[in-house]
C-alpha cells in the first residue's frame, strides 16, 4: 500500500528547537535580546552594570505615563505593511494615537533586525517624521504606539483633489526633503518604500514620513512573499535593474510622487489608457526609456527643473535632500508663509477604514 | 512550557480551559491537553498536545485575530475546505477545527493537525548528513503526495522546506494550502503572492497569465537541490535579482526556450541578461548520485512545457527503488474550491462555521445559536 519500503530503516536525529524560548522570553513576559527590555509596561535599555537591579536609562518623562493599559481601542485605521493599525485613545488624557501590531516572529536573525529597529524608532525625533512613542511587549504582538495623523496620507488627499498646484507642493516637499535629511544624514537610513501612502498629514498641515524600521523589517521577511503590483511603482532605476543603491534611490522615488501630485496620475501610465503597464512594460520605462517630465507648457521652469534633479536616472546627477532642500523651486514660495492647512482642511477625512 | 491559567475576567467557558505560551492565550477544548510551543506556523503560534480521548498527540495552531484581514481570512477559509477533502499519507490531516463558544462574533481559529516531528527546513539547516537514501526517501513522499493533489487538481502553490513537515522515522507530509488553488478556476486572474520567491518558477517570475501544476515541479527541484546543497539554489533579494540567479545556473536560454512568454516586454528582459553559459549542476553538487542530477535538470527546465511531470519524475530511473506504479492512489474527483474573492467578513465567518460542523457532528444534532 504505501509503495516498495527503502532499503535501510532511515532515521533523523529531530534537531533541538531552534532557539529555546527563554533565550528571548522571560516568563513574565519581556521580550529580551541584549540591554533591551520590552514589554507591557514599554521599552527599556539596560545599562551592563545595573542588570541586577532593571532600571530605565531612555525612558522619556512624558512616556512614563503610557502603558498598554491606558488605551482604549476606537476601530482599525489601516494595514501598514507587515501589520494592522488601530486608532486608540489615551482613555485618562484623551490624546490619540495610531497603534501599530506586529506579531513577533522567533526567527533569530529577523529577531535581531526588530530589536535594532526598535532602538533606531526609540532615538528617532524629527518633526517631518511620524513620532514613535512607545512601544511594547504583549501576547506574542510587539506594539508600536505612533504619532495619529488626521488628515489620512497623501494618498488620500490625491483621490480627492486629483491635482495639487505648485506653491502647496512646494510646502509638502519641503517638510518630506527635512524628514529624509534627518533619515539620510543623521540615522543613516534609506526609507526604502518613500510612496504616497507612506507620507501621512495631520490638520495643521504638517506632512510627516512613515513605515520604515520594523514595519519594513517585518515586510520583507514574510516569507520574501511579494507581488508585481504596486511593489515597484516608486522604485529607483538603479534597484529594479538589480544594482546597488543608496539614499538617491529615495530622492527618485519622491520625485516620482511629486510629479503625480502635479499630473495628477502616476507618471508612467500613458494619458491615453487607463490601465496600468505590466511590470515588465514599467521595468523597460524606468530602465531603458528617458525619465518622464513636468510638462514645460503646463509648469514653471523652476518646478521642472525640481523634478529632472530628482528624477535623474544616473543616481550620481541626482540632488541629495540637502541640495533639494535649497532648490530654486523650494526657495521660491519659502518667504510666502504658506501652508497646507487650507488645503487639508478643504477636503473630506479620509475614509475611516482603509483596504 | 504551557501554563494552564485562570480565564480572563475569571469567566470561563463550558467545556474550555485556559493555558498561556509565550505570552499568548490558549482557550481550547477540555480534552486537549497542552505540552509545549512549538512555534511553526507562518499566521499563528502552534503547540503540541495530547488529546484525552485518544492518547494521541496533536498539534494545536492558534490564528489570531483572523478576521483583521479579510486576504488571510480567506485563506484560512480556503485551507480548512481544502484540508477537509484530502486523505492521502504524504499531506497533513486536519484532525479537528474547534467550536468557538460564539458563533457571529468569534475572532480566534484553533486547528488541530496531526503532530510531526521538525520540518526540512530544521533538517536541511543541521549539521546531520544526509545520504542519498534520505534525499531519495524525501523525494519520493513529496512527488507521491503532490501526484495526489495534481491528480485532484490543486496546485499547491507554495511548496518550500518549511512547508514539508518530516518525523525522526523520514516521513514528510506537505502542510500549508493557504494559497492553493484548484486547476480550474473559473476566469479568475491570479495575480495574488504565489510562492515564496525562492521557490518560484520562472513562468511566475515573468508575469505569464496561465501556469498549472509545473509551478510546483520547480519548487520540487529547487527544494531537492537544498537537500542535496544543504543551501537553497537560488537565494534572490528581489524577483529580478532572483531570475538573474536561474539564468546563471541554467544558462542563456535559446529562442526556443523562451517561446512560452507571452508578454513581449518580459521575454526582452530575458534577451537583455548577459550571456552565461551555467553551471554544471555536477559541479554544483560533486557528492550527489548521477541519476538524482539527471532528474533535477529535468526539473529545473526553464520552459514549463518541458519541465518533467511529477507522475514522469515518479518513474524516473532514481525513484525505481521506492515507486511502484501500481499503488496508484485512486483517481479523485477534483475538488471545487470556488471562493467569491469579496466575499465579506461576516459571510466568511459563516462558512469557516459551516466548516467546523463537520468535524462537530454533535453541534449540528443541537440547538443552533
Amino acid at each position: 500500500m504505501r509503495g516498495k519500503k527503502p532499503h535501510k530503516e532511515l532515521k533523523l536525529s529531530v534537531p533541538a528547537q531552534e532557539t529555546p524560548v527563554d533565550k528571548f522570553l522571560t516568563a513574565s513576559g519581556t521580550f529580551k535580546d541584549g540591554e533591551l527590555r520590552l514589554n507591557q509596561r514599554g521599552l527599556q535599555l539596560i545599562s551592563e552594570e545595573t542588570a541586577d537591579e532593571p532600571q530605565s536609562t531612555n525612558l522619556k518623562v512624558e512616556d512614563v505615563q503610557l502603558s498598554m493599559d491606558d488605551l482604549e481601542m476606537i476601530q482599525v485605521i489601516g494595514k501598514g505593511s507587515g501589520g494592522i493599525v488601530q486608532l486608540v485613545r489615551h482613555k485618562w488624557v484623551g490624546t490619540l494615537y495610531a497603534l501599530k501590531g506586529i506579531q513577533m516572529n522567533i526567527q533569530e536573525a529577523v529577531r535581531k533586525q526588530i530589536v535594532q529597529e526598535l532602538k533606531i524608532n526609540q532615538a528617532t525625533q524629527n518633526a517631518h517624521i511620524v513620532l514613535c512613542h512607545q512601544s511594547f511587549y504583549h501576547n506574542g504582538v510587539i506594539y508600536l504606539v505612533l504619532e495619529y495623523m488626521d488628515r489620512g496620507s497623501l494618498a488620500d488627499i490625491i483621490k480627492q483633489v486629483k491635482t495639487i498646484l505648485e506653491p502647496y507642493l512646494a510646502v509638502l516637499c519641503k517638510q518630506v526633503l527635512e524628514g529624509l535629511l534627518y533619515l539620510h544624514h543623521e540615522r543613516h537610513v534609506i526609507h526604502r518604500d518613500i510612496k504616497p501612502s507612506n507620507l501621512l498629514v495631520n490638520r495643521k498641515g504638517e506632512v510627516k514620513i512613515t513605515d520604515f524600521g520594523v514595519s519594513a523589517v517585518l515586510a520583507s521577511s514574510m516569507g520574501q512573499r511579494d507581488t508585481f503590483v504596486g511593489t515597484y511603482n516608486y522604485m529607483a532605476p538603479e534597484r529594479i535593474s538589480g544594482s546597488s543603491y543608496d539614499y538617491k534611490s529615495d530622492i527618485w522615488s519622491l520625485g516620482l510622487v511629486i510629479l503625480e501630485c502635479a499630473i495628477g496620475r502616476f507618471p508612467y501610465i500613458p494619458s491615453e489608457g487607463e490601465g496600468w503597464l505590466s511590470f515588465y512594460e514599467l521595468l523597460e520605462a524606468i530602465v531603458d526609456q528617458p525619465p518622464p517630465s513636468a510638462p514645460a507648457d503646463q509648469f514653471s521652469p523652476e518646478f521642472c527643473a525640481f523634478i529632472s534633479s530628482c528624477i535623474q536616472k544616473d543616481p550620481a546627477e541626482r540632488m541629495s535632500a540637502s541640495e533639494l532642500l535649497n532648490h530654486p523651486f523650494i526657495k521660491k514660495f519659502e518667504d510666502k508663509d504658506l501652508d497646507l492647512r487650507i488645503l487639508v482642511e478643504s477636503l473630506e477625512p479620509p475614509m475611516n477604514i482603509s483596504e | 512550557m504551557a501554563m494552564m491559567v485562570d480565564p480572563p475576567n475569571g469567566m470561563g467557558n463550558q467545556g474550555k480551559h485556559y493555558y498561556t505560551m509565550w505570552q499568548t492565550l490558549f482557550e481550547i477544548d477540555t480534552k486537549y491537553v497542552p505540552i509545549k510551543p512549538i512555534g511553526r506556523g507562518a499566521y499563528g503560534i502552534v503547540c503540541s498536545s495530547i488529546n484525552r480521548a485518544t492518547n494521541e498527540k496533536v498539534a494545536i495552531k492558534k490564528i489570531n485575530n483572523v478576521f483583521d484581514n479579510r486576504v488571510d481570512a480567506l485563506r484560512t477559509l480556503r485551507e480548512l475546505k481544502l484540508l477537509r477533502h484530502l486523505r492521502h499519507e504524504n499531506v497533513i490531516a486536519l484532525k479537528d477545527i474547534m467550536m468557538p463558544v460564539h458563533r457571529r462574533s468569534f475572532k480566534d481559529v484553533y486547528l488541530v493537525y496531526e503532530l510531526m516531528d521538525t520540518d526540512l527546513h530544521q533538517i536541511i539547516k543541521s549539521s546531520q548528513p544526509l545520504s542519498n537514501d534520505h534525499c531519495q526517501y524525501f523525494l519520493f513522499q513529496l512527488l507521491r503526495g503532490l501526484k495526489y493533489l495534481h491528480s485532484a487538481g490543486i496546485l499547491h502553490r507554495d511548496l518550500k522546506p518549511g512547508n514539508l513537515l518530516v518525523n525522526a522515522n523520514c516521513d514528510l507530509k506537505i502542510c500549508d494550502f493557504g494559497l492553493a488553488r484548484t486547476n480550474n478556476t473559473k476566469g479568475q486572474f491570479m495575480t495574488e503572492y504565489v510562492v515564496t520567491r525562492w521557490y518560484r518558477a520562472p513562468e511566475l517570475l515573468l508575469c505569464c497569465d496561465n501556469y498549472g501544476t509545473s509551478i510546483d515541479v520547480w519548487s520540487v527541484g529547487c527544494i531537492f537541490a537544498e537537500l542535496l546543497g544543504r543551501k537553497p539554489i537560488f537565494p534572490g533579494t528581489e524577483c529580478l535579482n532572483q531570475l538573474k540567479l536561474i539564468v546563471n545556473v541554467l544558462g542563456t536560454m535559446s529562442e526556443a526556450d523562451i517561446e512560452f512568454i507571452d508578454n513581449p516586454k518580459a521575454r526582452k528582459y530575458i534577451k537583455t541578461l548577459p550571456y552565461t553559459p551555467g553551471i554544471p549542476l555536477t559541479s554544483m553538487y560533486p557528492q550527489a548520485h548521477p541519476l538524482a542530477i539527471d532528474l533535477l535538470q529535468k526539473m529545473l527546465v526553464f520552459d514549463p512545457s518541458k519541465r518533467i511531470s511529477v507522475t514522469e519524475a515518479l518513474e524516473h530511473p532514481y525513484m525505481s527503488p521506492l515507486y511502484d506504479p501500481s499503488a496508484n492512489p485512486p483517481a479523485q474527483v477534483p475538488i471545487d474550491l470556488d471562493i467569491d474573492e469579496n466575499l465579506g467578513v461576516d459571510m466568511i465567518r459563516e462558512m469557516m462555521w459551516q466548516e467546523m460542523l463537520h468535524y462537530h457532528p454533535e453541534v449540528v444534532a443541537g440547538v443552533n445559536m
